[in-house]
């Protein structure tokens, strides 16, 4: 008996082994007498690389499982430029086998704690985007060391449910870390601070939806600071009026402000009414459409088009929507 | 050039020695073509080695029907190519090879398209089965022997 057969036994333990068996070659109506008259495998390596780009990741995996020459092509770097874990369940063991195909990692998408714990086995130096859901149980320490081992990040976006573990400790290591991070996201975080995230100097896009930990009326004497601000969603929070005006005076980079679902600007009937300098504020008592086809103003004729408009466009500068 | 021919038109020769007049617009679709005519380095006749008449014929058709239809509808157009793609296995390998050799973008875009859908939802099985050549039988064969080993040590 192979060593093969016997592991593939004692797995089925005493039970007696149950035939294996293989509907799907009789449901997808094979002939036995279908001739194979070409070598596909000598098919020139771009083309395969073509198909394979063209295939899901299930079909990609049958594919490179066929034989050793597509096995070898299906790494190819340039088909894992971007990997979504959030369907899966990914340990320190997946990520280390996953390690050899992710050099070229640039974005990853991935769900709930022990995946973050898992990331940085991938050894994905050189990502830039990092977008989790569900970290309500990511600890400072696991985004230190996620920060750590990629500096070239760009974009780092947790979210939607309660980032509660992390404090203004990992936004500390964040701001030395990641010279090139352009977008922060970090909803509903309890423990960060204004100060600490001040100290992100190169942010274009932060939002900060749903934190109850600013003291907002130090916010805009330190956001002021951050030089390339163009974009921040204050969403959900209990920021004052007196502070959105602050903010849209003292920063000279800010273009848009994303107030959504802020009792204190809503009961301040003389909020809407201010002149804002020329910058774009969205609450929900300004008409949202309006404001942003003011922003696409060169692509979109109908303001109520501007979402999909955009999406057709595939612009890289986002404001993050929070409804 | 020689006198019968047109302007703008170009012949191209076959492996087997067949040769096609097309016009330049559809035989610059090719890039590999395309160079050669900007470099100036092609003569009247351009060979195009590796590419029997069979398949030259088939792709200058796709060519030209691209080339034609720019103007119109792109459903039609992808209904044509769904069609002119629903070959067999050995006039789509020596297309694919063709198309990659003289480099023409959409046909081996389409083509590509076409082995993908071939590919999608199959098992591993079903992909051997169909594109490496290996046979049922061995399959089937090789599970057989397997399950009378494990069946002589279980039973």
């Amino acid at each position: 008996m192979s060593r093969r057969v016997r592991r593939k036994v004692a797995r089925k333990g005493k039970d007696k082994v149950v035939l294996p068996s293989y509907p799907e070659i009789e449901d997808e109506g094979l002939s036995l007498d279908q001739k194979v008259v070409v070598d596909w495998t000598r098919l020139p390596d771009d083309t395969v690389i073509q198909l394979f780009s063209s295939l899901n990741y299930r079909d990609r995996a049958s594919l490179s499982s066929t034989c050793r020459t597509w096995r070898s092509l299906g790494i190819s770097p340039c088909l894992w430029q971007s990997l979504d874990l959030r369907a899966h369940k990914c340990d320190v063991t997946t990520a280390a086998s996953l390690a050899t195909r992710c050099m070229n990692l640039q974005k990853l998408r991935f769900r709930g704690a022990e995946s973050a714990d898992a990331i940085i086995n991938l050894q994905a130096r050189g990502l830039r985007e990092i977008s989790g859901d569900y970290c309500r149980k990511i600890t400072d320490a696991t985004l230190s060391v996620i920060v750590a081992r990629h500096e070239a990040l760009e974009s780092l976006q947790l979210g939607p449910d309660f980032c509660e573990r992390i404090s203004s400790d990992a936004i500390k290591a964040i701001a030395i870390c990641c010279p090139k991070l352009r977008k922060l996201k970090l909803s509903d975080c309890l423990h960060v601070d204004e100060i600490a995230l001040a100290n992100v100097v190169s942010l274009q896009f932060l939002s900060v939806a749903g934190t109850t930990n600013m003291k907002w009326s130090l916010v805009s004497q330190h956001w002021s600071k951050l030089p390339n601000l163009t974009g921040l969603d204050v969403s959900r929070t209990d920021v004052v009026p007196t502070t959105v005006l602050r903010l849209l005076s003292s920063s000279r980079s800010l273009k848009v402000l994303c107030a959504l679902n802020c009792a204190a600007l809503e009961e301040d009937a003389n909020f809407a009414s201010n002149n804002n300098k020329g910058k774009l504020v969205l609450t929900l008592s300004t008409d949202i459409f309006k404001g942003l086809a003011s922003l696409f103003a060169d692509i979109t004729k109908k303001e109520r088009n501007v979402f999909s408009d955009w999406r057709n466009l595939k612009k890289r500068r986002r404001t993050w929507m929070k409804s | 050039m020689s006198s019968s021919l047109e302007k703008n038109m170009l012949i191209l020769r076959s492996s087997d020695g067949e040769e096609f007049i097309v016009p330049e617009v559809v035989a610059v679709m090719s890039k590999a073509i395309k160079n050669m005519v900007e470099d100036e380095c092609a003569s009247n006749t351009i060979p195009v080695p590796n590419v029997d008449a069979n398949i030259l014929a088939m792709v200058i058709e796709f060519c030209k029907k691209h080339d034609e239809s720019e103007a119109e509808a792109a459903s039609d157009l992808k209904t044509f190519d769904s069609e002119f793609v629903n070959r067999g296995q050995e006039a789509l390998y020596d297309l694919i090879t063709a198309a990659n050799f003289r480099d023409v973008k959409e046909l081996l875009d389409a083509l590509c398209q076409n082995v993908a859908e071939m590919i999608k939802g199959k098992s591993v099985h079903h992909i051997r089965i169909q594109f490496l050549g290996y046979q049922l039988f061995e399959i089937l064969t090789s599970n057989f022997i397997w399950n009378i080993w494990c069946d002589r040590d279980f039973d």
